[in-house]
């Protein structure tokens, strides 16, 4: 177990910084990053006093270290257009974003078991079909249409529900769905996939040999055993997730990380679009980390190595 | 040649072919024959203002869709504007397609340091969030077709890469490949004649299933602005733009969003139903299934069923 | 009465290239302490008929469209599949063929063996079940069992996976006990130990069994009867004995034939000429005939030969017998 977890850590560790790389070369190829960075009205001078400051008179390498050592830190460096410190910001922003997400995560994965095991265990009949329907236009429509659809309806026409910002509970429920169709939908699909292929195997067909009734099998073994996919996916839905949010909040107006990074894109300040994507990248290799060692917890077979 | 057929998927066997779902591939025709050929649907332009009649609801004479701000007919930008989408979709397929495809074959066929160190990359690549990169991307650099074709191909083709791979690590143990090397062919010529042929049928089915997500990719990135710039109509762009008329004029977000939840829609369906057939207990399932419909609405089977009468 | 009574039975499979017609029109019966073996070649719907009377024929494609099936005098086709969920696993058990893929790698094997027990409620209390778990285990001669109880299946060799199966199939007392080519999958040396053990268990409890195989050898070891299937129909069934020394059907006496034996000196193998029809097209008459060396007249019409009985307890459905 030791052993895994160790080449897992490595990976993530190579993959984060592989992504810092990137991110600050993106910086540098577009021109001088100084014009990212600096607001509008900087003169001559600013740019020079900037440059130093920056030491981006020195070599590429020292430069990325400087930036990695600060990033580290903690200093994250200054939004240009707001000229407030991204940091304390963006996490600020991350905590409402966390709220959203972790109201729709859950619901949407364990609406998902049940689901699946109506796909999976009725295949080619009506009610597989329809969820398969639901499942696949889930996945299909663009989130910020769901959302906006969602607000004509019950905002505009039936003025049920509040359309924006983060006010009290019934808040959460118009971008809780927007966000949280599309992790339903590719959970179920994917669960009934791997369903699907537990189902036809020999010790599910043992299980049914002891006597067991239907749901056993289904909720006792196969699900046990097709969630494991699931739980790899999970991990990338996280992050897709977090990704996704940045639509959902714009459209709601919710004051999270999302909503920060559409500022930043509009404004083009590149200073903040940065750290969004460094830090949240860097929350969804820690997420796959996790998820690789539950992996590891519930299929004794992994441990082995 | 020696190109060997894998799978079963050739139209001479008509009973998979019945199971296509019907709805989808007739909408998704559909909008793909109206999107390619607008001129047939519509005479009226997308970008000339006709301000007296702007903002009219769906329905109105002679507007379907009714109109946007500019009184421009929304029913012709949406077909015109499903044009870009489309393109965007295809350059991004072409681009990290070949690249995974090249990458899948030099690593899975070379295998050994080649393939690890080809893996490790295809792995921290498969870990970047597309829309991410593409936001960083269209941060730094002007947003436009280049921009976001490049951005998003960046993430995209790691995800052909692997599962390409998988395929040909499979087709590189079969006899033919051996017999070739014995011949005296050389490793390019073996991997350009004899194993891409035969990885294309799992490139054209990972294609249908993603195109999908990349069409969904891209309207997500234009409706936050960090994809395809006014002028140029593309339907995220247009929801987007028609967001703040959302109270009044909900048909500027909502039409253009419809569209594309259908189109991503048709081509998720027929992509899943493209999977369901390679997968032969799936496609025995189906088609037994189609075929006792067939047989109870009394339609002719090609083939015998289990009847009363032959079970005596 | 016997235990279980087939009649006629005729399961057959839906596929894309027509109607599999797997088992067509199997009868036999198997009683208390006796062992039924079933031979036949790949494909001749012997694993099948384990399947029937399991009621657990792969859907949608296989179907039981005829017969029936008589356990303690009642016919459990009719049964529905509540009641077929209370025979499975206690009344009628089944050890299955390949043990590498039957046990789930994420329950501990006292998990596994304990589910039955637990399915139908047979014992509560938690140290009793542990108590019969190490009992069971012991059964079917698994060292150190109470060490074993938390280990997972992949902590297992293959011969010891199909005593566990073994186990599994007993943990309730089961009357009807079919082996599904149990020892196919295994090496030669542990095929004996395990033949060993399940004649060892059929003796003292008296279990009436039903062994299916393809191998005559294993047959004359552990059956008392035996039913020679040949394209989904029993050519020739009755005492083990009976058939080895007077094999009335050809195609049993070209079985027997095919043995290699070890002291006689052979320069080729016998084998039989031909391949089994397929299960599609059936020949209307005779399955056997045109690969049969001892064909009449009578074998080429499109009649099936009826059954005919040698002595009391062997028949034959072979036209040269009539």
């Amino acid at each position: 177990m030791a052993r895994y977890l160790l080449k897992r850590l490595g990976q993530a560790v190579l993959t984060l910084i592989a992504i810092s790389i990137i991110v600050f070369a993106l910086a540098r190829i577009s021109g001088d990053p100084l014009n990212l960075i600096m607001p509008e009205w900087a003169t001559e001078e600013d740019f020079q006093a900037m440059a130093e400051k920056l030491g981006l008179d020195q070599p590429l390498y020292i430069q990325y270290f400087k930036f990695m050592g600060s990033v580290l830190q903690g200093d994250f460096g200054y939004s240009a257009i707001s000229r407030q410190p991204i940091g304390p910001m963006f996490f600020r922003a991350m905590l409402n974003s966390v709220k959203l997400i972790l109201v729709s995560f859950p619901i949407a994965i364990l609406l998902s078991l049940p689901l699946a095991i109506i796909a999976a265990t009725r295949v080619g009949s009506a009610s597989s079909k329809f969820v398969m329907g639901i499942a696949i236009f889930g996945q299909s429509a663009p989130s910020f249409f769901i959302g906006l659809l969602l607000i004509v309806i019950f905002s505009i026409y039936l003025g049920v529900l509040p359309a924006a910002r983060m006010t009290g509970f019934s808040s959460y429920i118009l971008p809780g769905i927007s966000l949280g169709l599309f992790a339903l939908a590719s959970q179920t699909r994917i669960l009934r996939n791997s369903l699907l292929r537990v189902l036809r195997s020999d010790y599910i067909k043992l299980v049914r040999l002891k006597g067991a009734p239907e749901s056993r099998v289904n909720w006792r073994h196969a699900l046990k055993n097709g969630s494991l996919a699931m739980l790899t996916s999970a991990g990338q839905l996280f992050a897709r997730l977090v990704v996704g949010s940045v639509a959902v909040e714009t459209v709601f107006a919710w004051p999270g990380a999302g909503r920060l990074i559409y500022d930043g894109i509009m404004s083009r300040d590149y200073a903040l679009i940065q750290t969004s994507v460094l830090v949240i990248c860097a929350m969804m290799v820690v997420m796959n980390t996790i998820v690789d060692i539950i992996y590891g917890y519930i299929d004794p077979r992994i441990r082995v190595y | 040649m020696y190109k060997q057929n894998k799978h079963m998927l050739n139209n001479n066997k008509n009973p998979w072919l019945r199971t296509v779902p019907r709805t989808p591939a007739i909408l998704l025709f559909i909008i793909l024959f109206s999107v390619v050929f607008p001129g047939l649907f519509t005479d009226y332009s997308t970008t000339l203002a006709d301000l007296p009649n702007r903002l009219l609801p769906p329905g109105t004479e002679g507007h379907i869709f009714g109109t946007d701000t500019l009184g421009r007919d929304l029913f012709t930008r949406v077909l015109y504007g499903g044009r870009v989408s489309l393109l965007v979709a295809a350059l991004v397929l072409v681009v990290s397609g070949s690249i995974g495809l090249t990458v899948a074959i030099v690593a899975g066929y070379l295998g050994g340091k080649v393939d690890a160190l080809l893996m490790r990359i295809v792995d921290i690549f498969l870990s970047f969030p597309p829309m991410l990169i593409a936001i960083v991307f269209a941060v730094a650099f002007e947003p436009g077709v280049l921009t976001v074709v490049t951005a998003i191909s960046i993430s995209y083709w790691s995800k052909f890469c692997r599962v390409i791979r998988a395929d040909v690590l499979q087709i590189k143990e079969q006899e033919y490949i051996a017999l070739a090397k014995v011949a005296g062919c050389s490793d390019l010529y073996i991997m350009v004649r004899h194993i891409l042929p035969n990885v294309l049928d799992t490139f054209l089915v990972v294609m249908s299933l993603e195109i999908g997500m990349v069409i969904r990719l891209e309207a997500t990135l234009s409706f936050l602005g960090a994809g395809i710039a006014p002028p140029t109509p593309s339907w995220g762009q247009m929801v987007g733009a028609g967001r703040d008329y959302l109270m009044n004029a909900w048909w500027l977000s909502i039409l253009p969003g419809g569209a594309l939840a259908a189109l991503i829609f048709c081509f998720n369906m027929i992509g899943d139903w493209i999977r369901d057939m390679m997968d032969p207990h799936l496609r025995a399932v189906l088609s037994v299934k189609t075929e006792k419909k067939r047989w109870l609405k009394g339609i002719s089977t090609s083939r015998e069923t289990i009847t009363p009468a032959n079970t005596k | 009465m016997a235990l279980l009574e087939v009649k006629d039975l005729k399961a057959y499979f839906q596929t894309t290239a027509g109607v599999v017609k797997a088992v067509n029109g199997v009868s036999f019966e198997v009683d208390k302490g006796k062992v039924l073996g079933l031979v036949g070649e790949s494909g001749s719907g012997k694993t099948t008929i384990g399947h029937c009377l399991m009621n657990l024929l792969p859907k949608p494609a296989g179907r039981i469209v005829h017969g029936q099936i008589l356990f303690d005098g009642v016919d459990i086709l009719q049964s529905s599949e509540k009641e077929w969920q209370k025979l499975r696993g206690k009344d009628i058990a089944m050890i299955v063929q390949d043990p590498m893929s039957s046990l789930d790698p994420l329950f501990t094997i006292g998990d596994q063996v304990v589910e039955p027990i637990k399915i139908h409620r047979l014992i509560n209390h938690k140290v009793s079940l542990q108590n019969r778990v190490v009992e069971l285990l012991e059964k079917v001669r698994i060292p150190a069992p109470r060490d074993r109880i938390k280990d997972y299946p992949h902590q297992f060799s293959g011969g010891m996976r199909q005593r566990v199966v073994g186990a599994i199939a007993l943990s309730c007392n089961p009357r009807l006990l079919i082996a599904d080519e149990p020892t196919t999958s295994l090496d030669v040396t542990i095929q004996a130990q395990y033949l060993a053990l399940l004649r060892d268990i059929q003796e003292s409890d008296d279990l009436a069994m039903l062994f299916i195989t393809h191998d005559l050898g294993v047959v004359a070891y552990l059956c008392t009867d035996v039913a020679v299937m040949y394209a989904g129909k029993i050519v020739e069934i009755g005492n083990v004995r009976d058939i080895y020394k007077n094999p009335a059907h050809p195609y049993t006496q070209a079985l027997i034939r095919s043995v290699p034996h070890n002291d006689a000196k052979v320069e080729k193998l016998y084998g039989i000429a031909g391949a089994p029809p397929s299960l599609i097209n059936l020949p209307a008459g005779c399955a056997f005939a045109p690969r049969c060396k001892q064909k009449i007249a009578q074998c080429e019409t499109a009649e099936l030969p009826p059954v005919t009985k040698i002595s009391c307890d062997h028949t034959v459905s072979c036209w040269r017998h009539v």
